[in-house]
């Protein structure tokens, strides 16, 4: 399916491709659930799950909820979990990465919000932050973002000007403002709303 | 494959999965997965700003590649 016929599809389907992960719930899946369950076709079936939770410490949890997950999706992918400082890091490798990347990286970042919802699932011990990566996607994103926000800078540096930058999900806004967290010749903060927030990189 | 993947998820993420009711009916309009959980667990499904249920269904939907229109819906009585 090309790009163009996905976001139709999406929109058809009332999902915005380019909505903010932080974003409230849109009303729309459930007028769409309602008219879903209105028509009625088709059985309705129970599916009986075996129970299967996951349990061990966090990166044995992290890895058996990855593992799981990752079959139903494709069984080419493997994952690697390592920690490091912080929390943990995991990696998917093989199968189609574009598949769990999604567009805009949405779907690797549901994968990533749902992964650290289950490995905190336990609210009476410490949390820990689980970075999921594929084929090192965020890796190349992040260097590409910090890219920008040098160039951003140089260009607010240079005019004296406010730069602008294109709307950007939370997690790449985090990016650039970590770029430019030490830099003396600029500040950067967030404006707009929604699907609209974006980076404003000031000359102080 | 996609019912499987939202049971597996939405298990992990409750405080009582034995309590949780999966039904799934596959319509002229694709698949609609219909999700019961004990009270206290609604919550933990939802998410805040019902970040958790939106990201359960970017992946289901993930999961369906574009075969088919997959709704989950968490329909609590």
């Amino acid at each position: 399916m090309a790009d163009n016929d996905l976001d139709k599809y999406l929109s058809d389907l009332g999902i915005d491709t380019h909505e903010d992960e932080s974003s409230p719930l849109a009303p729309t899946p459930y007028v769409e659930a309602e008219s879903f369950a209105r028509e009625d076709k088709g059985e309705r079936l129970s599916y009986d799950a075996p129970v299967s939770t996951v349990s061990g410490d966090y990166t044995e949890r992290c890895e058996s909820f990855l593992v799981t997950l990752l079959l139903n999706l494709d069984p080419g992918y493997a994952t690697e979990v390592r920690e490091v400082e912080g929390g943990l890091e995991a990696n998917i490798y093989g199968g189609d990465a574009g598949k769990i990347i999604g567009r805009g990286g949405r779907t690797l970042a549901a994968l990533e919000y749902l992964t650290n919802a289950v490995v905190n699932k336990d609210e009476s011990v410490p949390h820990v932050r689980v970075s999921v990566d594929v084929g090192g996607y965020k890796e190349r994103r992040d260097e590409r973002l910090r890219g920008v926000a040098l160039k951003a800078a140089a260009r607010a540096r240079k005019t004296g000007f406010a730069v602008e930058l294109e709307p950007m999900s939370a997690a790449e806004r985090r990016v650039v403002h970590m770029t430019l967290a030490d830099d003396a010749a600029v500040e950067s903060e967030s404006s707009g709303e929604g699907k609209n927030r974006r980076v404003v990189v000031k000359p102080r | 494959m996609v019912t499987e993947l939202v049971a597996f998820v939405v298990q992990n993420l409750v405080s009582e999965p034995e309590r949780l009711e999966i039904t799934t009916r596959e319509g002229a309009q694709g698949l609609f997965i219909e999700i019961r959980c004990a009270p206290e667990d609604a919550g933990r499904i939802i998410g805040r700003g019902g970040r958790t249920i939106n990201s359960i269904r970017t992946l289901a939907r993930a999961a369906s590649e574009g075969q088919e229109r997959v709704e989950v819906q968490l329909s609590n009585p």
